[in-house]
């Protein structure tokens, strides 16, 4: 198995840096061969998923409706699915457009609520760092809505070299953004970038072996 | 005597690496040069200098002598044991979520290997470890890791493969269902190890108004200021890819470390002189 590793993690490695035909097309079959084998364990994932639910129906959970809605809903759509197919406007793509896109979108408006409560702990002026966040959150706040510019536009004094705001917060919104914020992810992005490279040369060399289990 | 094969070595023998060290070492200083009299072989030759870099200071890492490798503190790997022993003391399980790319991930990879130690952990505490899964690949590297570490512990009464199971691999019915499951369990520590996209909020404030103590690692750095918000530890950066190596203080593992911050610190050299270069 580890030789596999170490011949399939150098053959990826010189794909991406080797204009050679050969190794181009042979990544273009494993990466076919990757979607055939997660179809099969999507058979898995499918057996872990029911296996619960049945288990949580035995031992009659308190939460009992869940786990039978679970199974009703996957049934129902796997059978409407085999009878009349999963083509556009047809049943199987209108419960997915009607039911499950509104049901996901529904959980995606909670993010504005929380952001709102982490964004209440967040800014709680305790030390030093928290009152510099602070400050820079009400800058960027403050410039990205009308009333920076409104701000902006009423302090807007002509210089020699044209007009000049004095009280600008798009400007200091835009600089905190760009300057500070693109600095520090970058610092970030440079060691997950390195630590991926790492972890990569670890498994690829047999040292990282967790994923064999 | 042949030596036997010990589950700690490099599958390649270290004589065998002390050659491409050095071979790597050529090529890294040669390779600006050279990419640009064979770009119709070479491609991506911007990028081919500073990964030979790398490969050449993995390398170098791995076969040099070092004494001992001193490893800084971690507030979120120190923590990690800390929010076990609450849970036992609760009488609560532990979650651990493993993110939503799969395994071939390099980050789901190390979140598996986090979650390995902190199996061991709950093992050895007796306290069952929970974990909802967003990919099969994941489920099945998971479900090995908490057997074995159960099994090296000899607790064999909480191996129990229905705690760690796939949900459903779309993003926010697997936020929904990863919040059913804390709210029904109120576990007292939980473990976002991995990559996340915009669920990592809804996952973490539903974890924090059920009290839970929660620990974070992630490659996601558009998600950090949410984790560092909303959770008690976060493993900020590339300390996500090295807390299972600090955990287990494995040598080997140490020398990636110590190679990983050579990198970093060549990385940096390059920035300066760089930038040095574009004033000149």
């Amino acid at each position: 198995m580890l030789i596999i590793v170490l011949i399939g993690g150098i053959l990826m490695i010189a794909q991406y840096f080797l204009n050679i035909p050969f190794l181009n097309s042979l990544y273009k079959k494993i990466l076919d061969w990757s979607i055939v084998i997660s179809i099969f364990a999507l058979v898995i994932a499918i057996r872990s998923l029911l296996a619960r639910q049945f288990k949580a129906i035995r031992e009659r959970t308190e939460h009992i409706v869940l786990p039978l809605t679970t199974i009703v809903s996957f049934s129902a759509v796997v059978i409407i699915g085999l009878i009349w197919g999963v083509g556009e406007g047809g049943f199987v793509d209108t419960v997915y457009k009607k039911f499950l896109v509104p049901m996901q979108a529904a959980i995606f408006s909670l993010l504005a609520f929380y952001i709102a409560s982490a964004s209440y702990r967040a800014f709680r002026a305790k030390n030093f760092s928290s009152i510099v966040l602070l400050a820079a959150a009400s800058i960027v706040i403050i410039g990205r809505i009308p009333l920076g510019d409104a701000l902006a536009d009423m302090t807007t004094v002509t210089l020699k070299s044209g007009p000049f705001a004095l009280i600008d917060f798009p400007r200091w919104a835009e600089w905190i953004l760009n300057v500070p914020n693109v600095g520090i992810k970058r610092a970030f992005a440079f060691g997950i970038t390195i630590g991926i490279v790492f972890t990569s040369l670890k498994v690829i060399f047999g040292i990282e072996r967790g994923y064999l289990k | 005597m042949k030596r036997a094969f010990r589950k700690n070595d490099t599958f390649i023998p270290e004589k065998i690496l002390k050659a491409p060290a050095a071979l790597l070492l050529i090529l890294t200083a040669s390779s600006s040069s050279a990419a640009e009299g064979a770009e119709h072989v070479l491609a991506h030759t911007e990028t081919l200098p500073y990964f030979l870099m790398l490969l050449a200071s993995f390398f170098i890492l791995q076969t040099i002598r070092i004494k001992k490798i001193k490893i800084r503190e971690i507030p979120a790997v120190r923590a990690m044991e800390e929010a076990v022993g609450r849970s036992t003391e609760m009488g609560k399980p532990v979650l651990f979520i493993t993110g939503l790319k799969p395994i071939p991930a390099v980050s789901a990879i190390a979140a598996v290997n986090i979650l390995g130690e902190v199996a061991s952990v709950c093992a050895s505490y007796n306290t069952p470890i929970v974990s909802p899964h967003s990919n099969s690949f994941t489920m099945l590297a998971a479900q090995e890791e908490i057997r074995e570490a159960f099994q090296k512990k000899n607790n064999f009464e909480l191996i129990n493969s229905s705690r760690i199971f796939f949900v459903t691999d779309s993003q926010f019915p697997f936020a929904a269902s990863v919040n059913s499951i804390t709210n029904e369990l109120k576990p007292s520590a939980i473990f976002y190890m991995g990559t996340f996209y915009a669920e990592s909020l809804i996952l973490t404030e539903y974890g924090q108004s059920q009290g839970a103590v929660q620990i974070a690692g992630t490659d996601s750095v558009a998600q950090m200021p949410f984790f560092i918000t909303s959770c008690d530890y976060l493993l900020l950066g590339e300390e996500f890819f090295t807390a299972s190596a600090i955990i287990k203080n494995d040598e080997k593992e140490l020398r990636t470390i110590a190679a990983l911050d050579a990198a970093k610190i060549v990385t940096m050299v390059l920035l300066v002189y760089s930038f040095a270069r574009s004033f000149l």
